[in-house]
């Protein structure tokens, strides 16, 4: 009884306390992923995300890393990385990577298997410019690829982060999420936020009264301290049993349509059923105002120094930022959208927000949306207060 | 100040722009202020110019990017045409006279021209007093911070180099004094 379960809760309670730090936003996520009780790292070092993979490398080589048995593993490449993570998973432990753009990519196809398989992998992820290398520094472009790469439907959560204080509470956050509701479940940030260095108040999660969510091996049941049907977290997944093991959809290979349907239609019931428990979204600003500005990232960050300043000139203007981009927000933003007389979209990227906000709002309102899409380039705060003074 | 003092320091690879935004914007934060600072980073390393951007204020600072420079730093003569643009009227700029010899694009500003490089090579015979001295120049010109409070910061920041090497600390406080000398 004392394997994984104790074991787990001892990584977890680090002494840490309460502390301001002024370090970049890469160093935030390892420390997060640290204050977590994260036991594995699995990834490949790649600009604008390296810093994760070397905070974590010097922490398991620490004397304390290696008395809490810290995984570092670096894999030949962004895929096997994607692999060993769901690997790591199975076996019951908290583990993560952290990758970029061309790395992003290559992990689809483990990502993928992880939403097949309901696989709780968790993943920082830092924008950097595309398609293909590109540039390493910074975009909003990965925002289709997070929420619907791979050949599934996008059964992955999505967190969006606009600050670097976020980096580190989401940083936590994600993992609890990713055990709980078993989905792949990744933070979305980008390299500005990967690469800037300002204030983060670091704390160890249970001073925040966060409980961590315990860890269960998937696989190697002979670990598991709880039965299988325990473990998953609704009850109209459906847990299937050979030979008196329980286990529930671990493969990724189906032979008949009428299989992949049904283990499609199931992962859908069960995403649709805790969308709303995982849904996040801030609204900022005068909520009266005509203008709405949907923006997320980085970019509603800029957003409300806009309004800010907009405020100041006598200007109103309103923001709705989603948070999570997966599972969205739809009825939050038809809700703030309903009232306004012009939606305005910001975002570094070509129709990647801006489809999602379109797909949202079909049919349920009459203003025009205005896209200002920037593709690898970041927008001021000044660019965002001027599509708002612009003539409608 | 209500908005942040914006600084932009750009310089060869290698030169240490980046150092210099990273040790401002600490030693700010250690004295109470808000800061933030970003490289603009990217593949090329050696032979390449290399920018960052510091932020200082009061409020907290969220976006880390900005247009117009309060307090404009370029180390070599590529690094004046490559931030150009970040000028405003009342800009205020300092340029490293060793490889900056044409100011002409910065008629009408306040510039100060420093020779960081002569002097930590000639006069201190420490190469490595560059950023120190460059420093120094530039807190004369950083509102709200003032000298005692910036050493205090590089103790803090270079602890365990001085524990290990102590001459350091000298070394680095005689650059940063020279430069602040450099502005009155």
């Amino acid at each position: 009884m004392s394997s994984s379960l104790s074991f787990c809760l001892s990584v977890t309670l680090n002494p840490t306390m309460s502390e301001k730090m002024f370090i970049i936003g890469n160093e935030a996520l390892g420390r997060a992923a640290r204050a977590a009780g994260a036991r594995a790292f699995y990834g490949y070092p790649i600009t604008p995300t390296s810093e994760v993979a070397h905070y974590w490398a010097k922490q398991a080589c620490s004397e304390k890393g290696v008395k809490d048995k810290l995984v570092f593993l670096q894999a030949e490449d962004e895929t096997g990385a994607g692999f060993m993570l769901i690997g790591g998973v199975l076996a019951g432990t908290r583990s993560f990577t952290a990758t970029a753009g061309p790395g992003h990519v290559l992990m689809q196809d483990a990502f993928a298997m992880a939403e097949a398989m309901r696989v709780p992998v968790v993943a920082y992820i830092n924008q950097r410019g595309g398609p293909s290398t590109s540039t390493v520094i910074y975009s909003q472009q990965e925002v289709n690829l997070a929420c619907y790469g791979g050949n599934g439907n996008g059964y992955r959560v999505v967190y969006s982060l606009a600050t670097l204080q976020e980096m580190y509470d989401y940083g936590i956050k994600v993992f609890n999420t990713a055990w709980k509701y078993r989905f792949p479940t990744f933070l979305l940030g980008d390299g500005y936020l990967g690469k800037m260095m300002g204030e983060v108040e670091v704390y160890a999660p249970e001073e925040r009264g966060i409980k961590m969510e315990p860890t269960e091996a998937y696989m190697l049941e002979r670990n598991r301290t709880r039965p299988m049907a325990e473990i998953m977290p609704e009850p109209n997944y459906q847990l299937r049993s050979v030979d008196g093991v329980d286990y529930d959809c671990y493969r990724n290979c189906l032979n008949m349509e009428e299989q992949a349907m049904a283990v499609n239609t199931e992962i859908k019931a069960a995403f649709d059923l805790v969308a709303p428990e995982i849904i996040e979204y801030e609204e900022y600003g005068d909520q009266d105002a005509d203008d709405l500005i949907v923006a997320h990232g980085i970019v509603s960050a800029a957003a409300k120094v806009a309004i800010d300043d907009l405020a100041k000139r006598g200007v109103k203007s309103r923001l709705f930022r989603p948070i999570t981009l997966r599972p969205f927000p739809v009825e939050e933003l038809r809700r703030a959208a309903k009232t306004a007389e012009r939606i305005i979209v910001p975002e570094s990227a070509d129709n990647q927000l801006a489809r999602i906000i379109k797909d949202a709002l079909c049919g349920h309102i009459q203003a025009p949306i205005v896209e200002y899409g920037r593709p690898c380039a970041s927008i001021l705060p000044r660019e965002i207060a001027d599509l708002v003074t612009s003539k409608k | 100040m209500s908005e942040p003092f914006k600084i932009i320091i750009c310089g060869e690879g290698g030169q240490g722009a980046l150092s210099v935004a990273e040790i401002v914007a600490r030693a700010a934060w250690m004295h109470g202020k808000k800061a933030v600072c970003m490289p603009y980073f990217s593949t090329e390393k050696r032979g390449g110019v290399s920018m960052a951007y510091a932020q200082i204020g009061d409020e907290p600072i969220v976006y880390p990017k900005f247009s117009e420079a309060d307090l404009w730093v370029a180390l070599s003569q590529r690094s004046v045409d490559r931030i150009h643009s970040y000028l405003k009227p009342d800009t205020k700029c300092i340029v490293n006279s060793f490889l900056v010899k044409d100011v002409s694009t910065l008629e009408g500003h306040e510039v100060h021209e420093i020779d960081a490089t002569r002097i930590a090579k000639e006069e201190l015979k420490k190469p490595r007093t560059f950023n120190m001295i460059v420093m120094g120049a530039m807190l004369r010109l950083i509102p709200g911070l003032d000298k005692a409070a910036f050493s205090e910061a590089l103790e803090r920041q270079f602890k365990d180099k001085y524990e290990r090497d102590p001459s350091l600390r000298e070394m680095n406080q005689k650059g940063f004094d020279v430069g602040y000398e450099l502005i009155k």
